[in-house]
């Protein structure tokens, strides 16, 4: 079970690579060492994190208590692309559930059509059957 | 007027747990991909959660679209959400997580990463090295003052021998 309380090494390397330049060689203990230093991070974030919204007398986490918990460990300079990045999150979900709706509009009226048309071909079957009856009665 | 402040609380983390209930389905779907990805690197592994899902996994040719096309869907994180809820919830002291909290955190590690590498880096250029060494990242950990709280987990190397 060790594993699932580890972040994926591939991730994490892909992460590394994409902030170094193309020619550079990671050894493989370094690579250790900052998947370590993430994990620590996450701890070291939510702990203080929690102060925040006990501070509050809440038990939940919120993300203003992050942002407080990042601000107060000397990592303000993430917090600028943080809040942007949450509000890019909020807009998709607004849009998401805009969506949602949308289809589920969409849908509604799908199936009224659908009933109008059974109804149409059961009026239409109908009026097939009498004018069979009608061509058996001739023949 | 304080009873009403209690009610509004308690809908909002109500609320809360539904969204949590949405977010573990995607976990699902992304340790799905954790695990394509882990097959890819090592075949030979003989995972037990691996197992479980073999049903839903993709044929070993098409595996590879499969898996661009996951990451096409998963733009908000590189990492996955549902590693970081989980490291996060083996804090005794948590309780509830809001949805965008665990967003939030997520990011964070990443722009974290990002940060540690981009300073270590710094000392590698500085020796004009091609490598970056275990102690690129030992010396920015000492160096930098809000990075002492990794001093105990990458500690300066004593001498070999």
């Amino acid at each position: 079970m060790s594993d699932n309380s580890e972040l994926p090494g591939a991730i994490v390397s892909r992460i590394i690579k994409s902030a170094l330049p193309d020619n550079i060689l990671i050894s493989k203990e370094s690579k250790l060492a900052i998947a370590k230093a993430a994990k620590v991070w996450i701890h070291y974030v939510t702990a203080s994190a929690i102060d925040f919204s006990q501070a509050s007398n809440r038990s939940t986490i919120y993300p203003k208590d992050v942002l407080s918990a990042i601000e107060e460990l000397e990592f303000g300079q993430f917090n600028e692309s943080l809040e942007e990045f949450l509000a890019t999150i909020t807009n998709t979900k607004k849009k998401d559930k805009e969506e949602k709706e949308h289809n589920k509009e969409k849908e509604k009226e799908k199936e009224k059509e659908k009933e109008k048309d059974k109804e149409k071909d059961k009026d239409n079957k109908a009026k097939d059957d009498s004018t069979d009856k009608k061509d058996n009665t001739d023949k | 007027m304080a009873k009403d402040q209690d009610m509004k609380d308690q809908e909002e983390i109500e609320d809360i747990e539904e969204e949590e209930e949405e977010v573990e389905e995607e976990v699902e779907e992304d340790e799905e991909e954790e695990e394509d990805e882990e097959e890819k690197k090592t075949s030979t592994t003989t995972t037990t959660s691996t197992s479980k899902k073999t049903s839903s996994k993709p044929t070993a040719a098409t595996s590879k679209s499969s898996a661009t096309t996951k990451k096409s869907r998963s733009t908000v994180t590189q990492l996955p959400i549902a590693r970081v809820k989980r490291i996060m919830k083996s804090d005794k002291d948590v309780k509830l997580i809001s949805q965008d909290a665990t967003f939030l955190v997520t990011k964070s590690t990443e722009l974290f990463l990002e940060y540690l590498v981009k300073e270590a880096f710094k000392k590698t250029v500085a020796e004009k090295r091609k490598t970056l060494s275990y102690k690129d990242i030992s010396t920015t950990v000492k160096d930098t003052d809000p990075l002492e709280f990794l001093a105990d987990i990458i500690p300066e190397k004593v001498l070999n021998q």
